[in-house]
């Protein structure tokens, strides 16, 4: 990093002191790697029919609105790796606490950005979800991360 | 004087930013936006800008894909944030540091992207 690079960071550290973490967990398709079209296989309807009872399903089609975990952490100081992955498994916790399969998490990546900013943000912790992507449903899980992660809350 | 500040997220998903600075310089010179702060960070298929400007009016959300997409933002990402802005879906807007990809049910993870700063101006962005 640059001089320039580390005067401006130092600088957003006294202005904006706090780091807000936004954790996304997004359910997104898996596509079927490799496709051999044996005999009797004529359409590709037949070949997704068989790809599905073999279970290699492409298991969901619009990435990655159709599921979401979203979770908003305010911290001071940048999450430690162990601290990271400790929210990951929280994660991965609170959906198969609330209704989601275990395996439907391999489908699944996880990702966050920070917002820096003079004041935390409050923390929250939501699932959104949709069957048809049209209407959207939300399920509020603050109290459930909040028990797993509030260590780690620095508001 | 009132700031209409926005925080302006593009993926650029090339390794050459000299079209975003191309597009950048043109779509300034008619929209006239202020320029408070900005950060560039390569990843690994190209580059992530943030960048904090003030607008001379106020932008609806939709705008701000359109502004996105016009200084070079992946038109996947744009399709699905103007698809959650249409739907009135909030935490809209994203472009993660770090990404994770799950094994085995959650129980291991492994890194799938990070980006690495490559430089930075954090002006009045509070």
């Amino acid at each position: 990093m640059a001089v320039s690079d580390r005067i401006a960071e130092a600088t957003r550290e006294l202005m904006l002191p706090y780091k807000n973490y936004h954790i996304y967990l997004h359910l997104i398709y898996k596509p079927i790697e490799k496709a051999k079209f044996l005999t009797g296989v004529e359409s590709l309807r037949k070949f997704l029919r068989i790809a599905k009872e073999r279970g290699f399903e492409q298991k969901r089609r619009d990435h990655p609105i159709a599921f979401e975990l979203i979770l908003t952490l305010p911290r001071k100081n940048k999450l430690t790796l162990a601290e990271e992955m400790r929210f990951l498994k929280a994660m991965r916790e609170i959906l198969i606490d609330a209704f989601f399969s275990p395996e439907l998490l391999n489908y699944a990546e996880i990702g966050y950005d920070i917002k820096y900013s003079a004041k935390p943000v409050g923390f929250k912790a939501f699932i959104r979800y949709s069957r048809d992507g049209e209407k959207f449903y939300r399920i509020d899980v603050t109290r459930v991360a909040k028990r797993l992660l509030g260590d780690l809350i620095e508001e | 004087m009132i700031l209409l500040k926005s925080e302006l997220l593009i993926d650029i998903d090339k390794k050459n930013l000299k079209e975003f600075f191309e597009r950048y310089i043109f779509v300034q010179k008619y929209l006239k936006f202020k320029l408070l702060g900005y950060e560039i960070a390569e990843t690994k298929k190209g580059y992530h800008v943030r960048l904090i400007v003030d607008l001379p009016y106020k932008y609806s959300d939709k705008d701000i894909v359109l502004l996105q997409l016009l200084l070079g933002d992946d038109w996947k990402r744009a399709t699905i944030n103007y698809f959650r802005v249409i739907h009135n879906l909030d935490n809209w807007n994203v472009l993660f540091r770090k990404k994770y990809r799950i094994f085995k049910a959650g129980n291991l993870f492994k890194l799938a992207s990070k980006e690495k700063c490559i430089g930075c101006l954090h002006g009045d962005v509070s």
